[in-house]
This record gives C-alpha cells, sequence and structure tokens, in this order.
C-alpha cells in the first residue's frame, strides 16, 4: 500500500483504522456488491466516518432507498444535495456530510438536451417513446447515467470524498459495460441497421429474410402497441449529428472510473455465497483494469462474543441450568459461526493480500437512525 | 406447509435480495417430490444458483432430472425470444439468426415487458404439458419457480395483466389473457414470499404483499428463513437483558453471548409478530442452517423443517441447537 495523505482530523501517532486509509486516500469510492449484503449502509457508515474524520464527503445513492433517509436523519432525498445533520450526534464534527439521489433520467434528459443541435431537435428526441424506454429500460443505462451524473459532480470538486452506492448487480460491471451498450447503439453503424432493419440479414437480405424481419417487428409492434419502426426511424433520425458528443463523453466517463483517486469497494457478508460472488467481482474488477479498494465484510458476528470458554451447565445452580444450557449452546453455535466466518474472510484476505479489509460487525438491530448508524461508524473506526 | 404447496400447481418464490429464496425453492421441489410429485424448478435468473445447489449440475432451457422426481430448467432471454420470433415466422433458422443480432436485441428491449411475458408463457406450457397414454397425466404436478428478488418479480408477475389493459384484442390477448386466469387461480399458483426476522426485509415483504393482492395473486404463508432454533424464555429475557445483567457469577462471563442473543431474538419477534399482524396470516419460520455445508444434505434438512413446520406453530417443542 502506497502512503496515505494526512487528514485534519488524523491525530498524529495513533494507530490507523482501514477505514481511515479509505477516507483519506480517495476522493471517490464506489461501493458493489449483491443484493442485500448492506450497500446502502455500508455507504452511509463511511460517508459518515469520513465526516467524522474532516472530510466534506457526500453519500451518492441510485436508488431512494427509504432506510439511507431514514439513517441519516434527513426529509428528503432526490437530485438535489441534502446535509445530514451530524450536529445531533456530535457538536464537534468538523467535516460535512451531504446525501444526493442520482437520478438516471434526469441526467439522461440533460444530455440529449446538451447534444442535440436545436431545441426543437431534443424535444423531437425526449418525447420519442423508443427514447423513453431506452433511458429507463435497457439494461445498464440507468447505471451509465448515474456514473455520468457522478462525473458532473466530481469536476466540480465540491467534496473531498463522494462514496456511491450502486445498485445490486448480479454482474459487477453492468454499469461500466453500459456506455458500451449506448454507444454501439447510437454509433452510426448501428444507427443505419435501425433505419433499414432489413441490414441485419444482410448476409441474404432477401426477400424471404425481409418478410421475415417485418413479420417479427409486426409482432413487436403489436405487442407494445406503437409503431415500433417508425418510432426507431423517428429516434434515430432524432439523435442522429450529436451521436460523436455523446460517445466522446461516454470515453470520458470510462476514463474517470480508472482516475488514481477512485476505488471500487466489495461489499460481502462472511457467507460462502455472497464470498463467492465477491471473489468472482473481484476478477472482473482485475480483468476491467479498475481500481480495487477493498472489502467491506458486512454482518460480521463479533467474535469477542466467544472469547471466554462455554459456560458449564453443571456448574450453574439449580434454578439456572435451564439457561446456563441455553447459554452454552449460543456460545457453541457462535463459536461454529465465527469459525466459519473467519474462514471466509481469510479467502477474500488470500484473493487480495494487502488490500484493506474492514469489517462492520453485526448488530442487533438494523441501522434506522443517525444514532444507529454511528454506531457502525464507530466499530469501523475503532 | 406443504399440504397448501401441494395443492397448488405453479408457486413462484420471491423475497428481498439474499434471503434465501434459491434454498426454499429447492426445499419446496424435494418437500414435494418425497410426497411423489414430479416436480419442476425453473430458475429465473441468468446467474442463478440452483445448479450450483445441486452439486455443479449446469441447467438448460430444457427440463432434465436433477433429483429423483425433481427436474430444472432455467428460462434463457434469447431462447424465449427466439420462440417468440419463430411463432411469428415459423421459420427457425431464421428466427436464429433475428435474435442472434444486435439490433434485434435492442428494438425488443424497447418493447419492455416482452421477456417476461415469453418467461411466464414459457413457464405456462410447461403447466399444461402431458404426458402418458392419451395425454391424461400432466407431466409435472407442480412447478416451483426461483423467482428474481422483489423488485423484479412484481413487474413480471404483472406483465399479462398490463399487457390486457393496453391491448383486449389481438394474436397475443389470448396468450395474455389465459395467463392472467393462470396467476390469479388460488387452485393453481400461489406465491411464496420468503423473508428474515429483520426490520428492512419484512419491510419489503409487506410491500410486496400490498402489490400481489392488488393484482389478484393467492399468497402463501410467508416464510420466515434463517431464524435462530434457541429461544429464550421472556424470563430469561428479562435477565439477560437487565441492566446489569440478572445472573449467577457463574455465567456472568457469558453476560455479552446472552445479551447479544436476547436482542437479536427480541428483534427477529418483534419483526415476525409485525409480519403477521400487517398481513393477518400466520408465518412459517425455518431454521438457520449452517452455510458453509450447503448443498443438498441442507436442503434436505430445509425439506424436512418444511413437511412439518404449521404456520405460526413452533415444529417441535423445546427445540435447541
Amino acid at each position: 500500500m502506497t502512503a496515505s495523505r494526512p487528514s485534519s482530523g488524523q491525530v498524529a501517532g495513533a494507530p490507523r483504522a482501514p477505514i481511515a486509509d479509505l477516507v483519506d486516500r480517495y476522493r471517490l469510492l464506489l461501493c458493489v456488491g449483491s443484493g442485500g449484503v448492506g450497500k446502502t449502509t455500508a455507504a452511509a457508515a463511511l460517508g459518515l466516518g469520513a465526516a467524522r474524520h474532516g472530510r466534506h464527503a457526500a453519500v451518492l445513492t441510485i436508488d431512494p432507498a427509504r432506510r439511507l433517509k431514514d439513517s441519516l436523519g434527513i426529509a428528503k432525498l432526490d437530485g438535489e444535495p441534502h446535509r445530514v445533520p451530524l450536529e445531533r450526534l456530535d457538536a464537534t464534527v468538523t467535516g460535512s456530510l451531504d446525501a444526493m439521489l442520482l437520478d438516471a433520467k434526469r441526467t439522461f434528459d440533460a444530455i440529449i438536451r446538451r447534444y442535440a443541435p436545436s431545441d426543437a431537435a431534443a424535444e423531437r428526441v425526449l418525447a420519442n417513446r423508443i427514447y423513453q424506454t431506452i433511458s429507463t429500460a435497457l439494461a445498464g443505462s440507468q447505471e451509465y447515467m448515474a456514473m455520468e451524473r457522478l462525473h458532473a459532480i466530481a469536476s466540480e470538486a465540491r467534496y473531498d470524498l463522494l462514496v456511491v452506492d450502486t445498485p445490486p448487480t448480479q454482474h459487477a460491471l453492468d454499469f461500466l459495460e453500459a456506455p458500451e451498450r449506448l454507444t454501439a447503439l447510437l454509433s452510426s453503424r448501428a444507427a443505419a441497421i435501425l433505419q433499414n432493419p432489413s441490414s441485419i440479414l444482410s448476409r441474404d437480405s432477401s426477400r424471404l429474410a425481409q418478410a421475415a424481419l417485418a413479420a417479427v417487428l409486426r409482432g413487436l409492434e403489436l405487442f407494445t402497441g406503437f409503431e415500433l419502426l417508425r418510432e426507431v426511424a423517428e429516434f434515430v433520425a432524432g439523435i442522429e449529428g450529436f451521436s460523436s458528443g455523446f460517445q466522446s463523453r461516454a470515453a470520458e466517463v470510462a476514463a474517470f472510473l480508472r482516475e488514481r483517486d477512485t476505488a471500487f469497494l466489495l461489499v460481502t457478508t462472511p457467507e460462502p455465497a455472497r464470498v463467492g460472488e465477491s471473489l468472482a467481482f473481484h476478477r472482473e474488477l482485475a480483468r476491467a483494469g479498475l481500481p480495487f479498494g477493498g472489502f467491506l465484510v458486512n454482518r460480521v458476528l463479533p467474535a469477542h462474543l466467544v472469547d471466554a470458554p462455554a459456560p458449564d451447565p453443571d456448574r450453574a445452580g439449580e434454578g439456572d441450568a435451564a439457561l446456563a444450557r441455553k447459554l452454552a449452546a449460543l456460545h457453541r453455535r457462535f463459536a461454529a459461526v465465527a469459525e466459519a466466518e473467519r474462514a471466509e474472510i481469510a479467502r477474500l484476505a488470500q484473493a487480495a493480500p494487502g488490500a484493506p479489509l474492514v469489517e462492520i460487525p453485526l448488530q442487533t438491530e438494523e441501522p434506522t437512525s443517525l444514532r444507529s448508524l454511528a454506531h457502525i461508524t464507530d466499530a469501523l473506526v475503532s | 406447509m406443504i399440504a397448501d404447496v401441494l395443492q397448488r400447481r405453479l408457486v413462484f418464490v420471491t423475497g428481498k435480495g439474499g434471503v434465501g429464496k434459491t434454498a426454499v425453492t429447492l426445499a419446496l421441489a424435494l418437500a414435494a417430490a418425497r410426497e411423489r410429485r414430479r416436480v419442476l424448478v425453473v430458475e429465473i435468473n441468468p446467474y442463478g444458483r440452483v445448479g450450483e445447489y445441486l452439486g455443479g449440475v449446469t441447467l438448460g432451457p430444457e427440463p432434465v432430472e436433477v433429483a429423483p422426481d425433481v427436474s430444472a430448467a432455467c428460462i434463457v432471454p434469447e431462447i424465449v425470444l427466439e420462440d417468440f420470433a419463430i411463432r411469428m415466422l415459423r421459420i427457425r433458422a431464421l428466427a436464429r439468426r433475428l435474435v442472434a443480432s444486435q439490433t434485434f436485441r435492442i428494438v425488443a428491449a424497447a418493447a419492455p415487458g416482452i421477456e417476461d411475458f415469453l418467461t411466464l408463457d414459457r413457464i405456462a406450457s410447461w403447466e399444461a404439458a402431458r404426458i402418458g397414454l392419451r395425454q391424461r397425466r400432466h407431466r409435472f404436478d407442480l412447478i416451483v419457480v426461483d423467482a428474481p428478488a422483489t423488485g423484479h418479480s412484481v413487474p413480471l408477475l404483472s406483465t399479462p395483466g398490463t399487457l390486457l389493459k393496453l391491448l383486449p384484442f389481438g394474436p397475443l390477448a389470448g396468450t395474455a389473457r389465459d395467463l392472467t386466469l393462470l396467476l390469479s387461480d388460488p387452485s393453481k399458483t400461489a406465491i411464496a414470499m420468503v423473508t428474515r426476522a429483520e426490520e428492512m426485509a419484512v419491510n419489503e415483504t409487506l410491500e410486496l404483499a400490498t402489490v400481489l393482492m392488488r393484482l389478484g395473486i393467492p399468497l402463501l404463508p410467508p416464510i420466515v428463513n434463517a431464524v435462530s432454533p434457541l429461544r429464550f424464555t421472556r424470563a430469561e429475557m428479562r435477565r439477560l437483558l437487565a441492566e446489569p445483567p440478572d445472573l449467577p457469577p457463574s455465567l456472568r462471563a457469558h453476560a455479552a453471548v446472552g445479551r447479544f442473543g436476547a436482542a437479536r431474538q427480541r428483534t427477529a419477534e418483534r419483526e415476525i409478530r409485525r409480519l403477521g399482524h400487517a398481513l393477518a396470516m400466520p408465518s412459517l419460520r425455518l431454521p438457520v442452517v449452517p452455510a458453509r455445508a450447503f448443498g443438498m444434505a441442507a436442503l434436505e434438512q430445509l425439506a424436512d423443517e418444511l413437511a412439518n413446520a404449521r404456520p405460526g406453530g413452533r415444529r417441535r417443542a423445546g427445540g435447541m441447537a
């Protein structure tokens, strides 16, 4: 690991917790992982940790999860930044934390407006139904637009650190492949095909093939209830001329995700299935040449619970025998779980020797307030 | 619980990400197979884990037997689109070429819901499949679908209804009507919602239940997965959670374990109660299974639990870890 920047909140000589490294070293942290592992909580806890470390941070989410609003104690979560009331927690916090939503549809609309040759051309595209479905439904376009918006926020340099809560993906790189998918659609070749759909079957563009395509498209039109072909042709005509601007923009965003002070954090739980998925994500990141920042292992059973030897039910008094037996059973089970979790965490450590690995202890309640979120941040820092 | 399932022909298993949908799907299938039902497990997620849980089987678009009386298949988006193209064209080779082209995929993506519609249609065709002399027997007695997480299962299950509203006539309306009837028929179809005794998972289950009731799709009692089998009595909880804990010297070193366990149990019981009250329906609890041992043996164990479980009740008295 390379030396990290000193932080304003850093006490000289104090041992550095791995979270301190993460929030001091990077300007952009992207939390990725499978559904249900706690990315939202991890992102919020990191943001809070950064603010307590004296940094001006923002947590950005794609999914308007109610829990993020609750756990950050903010009334509203939308496309504008909202300040988290940290003073309620601790009056001595020197940093700050904002939260905002990365609104994909709005971002896509803004891009169309920016690159369209005229206002009228922009309005035509925005009203087109193919555009409307592509801008919201085409797999990856949401994620891509979120990255685009993120790029814009990062360029403003208003924050020291951006922490991004990404949507659950089975496929870690969906949102990175999205620009390719979109530019493929908007590139002149694909556009040409869309204007003359029979060229799909170019190798034998016989009359039979053209009739075949027409039949299928008719089927799709019946399904969707609108004139698909006409709308496609309109859409392609509408975006012609500004797709090159869009493409260079997509390339910029792709490069921005590979910058030196950007890192992807893999959020996982210590369950074998989730760890397996995280290891696959880790390989994907390496293959794509994306910077890996470390593992955040959520819901780890606090090992100190089973530090003492298991209770001996025989030594408990008569009235406590039943309770002693249950405590012994619970102790045994926790010990077995802790051991299994250690083995899973070791698999992660082995896959990325030397990389930060932060454990978030299992809580007895999910964080639904700023105070309970602070408990998690405390557990990360100490 | 299993009796509820055995009366149906088609059960969709859904819930929040990570709650254990796949394990419950397979446990239901195994439990039904023990009752001499021929079961088909359908996986919708292209990155699903059904094959892995079964010991490394690769699933394909056609059902293959994976255990006695249990077959499994997965829905492949390219194949269902090809089905659609074949239905329109009646020429397989052309349909293949068309579906393989990127542009076709983009145009198909612009037709929202088509993959969902075709997925349901394929499942319905397995439901309708018959075998034997004069086609007297169903090919499968029960189909258990490892459905996507809540966020995608709702659009999946509402597709036929939406389409029917949009296009009450035309060649697909008949299929859409059949699918709506199948999905809302309580003698055939039901949804098994899997959840955990945690606040967010219960919230999501309640939101899902509201939507499904509005769609008129029948619900089975919700399954609360991974519940700790160890239970403290109320008096024990009071003693453990007291400040300071009310424990004899011989047990004081174990206060932390006990308090942690008791606090988790309190949260879990509160969430199970909240789920039951809101749905006016008792839930069914499945015990936590050590994840490291996950495989056929663990699935059989879960199948035992499902076979014996009664909603709202404990499977047996004094069950201890």
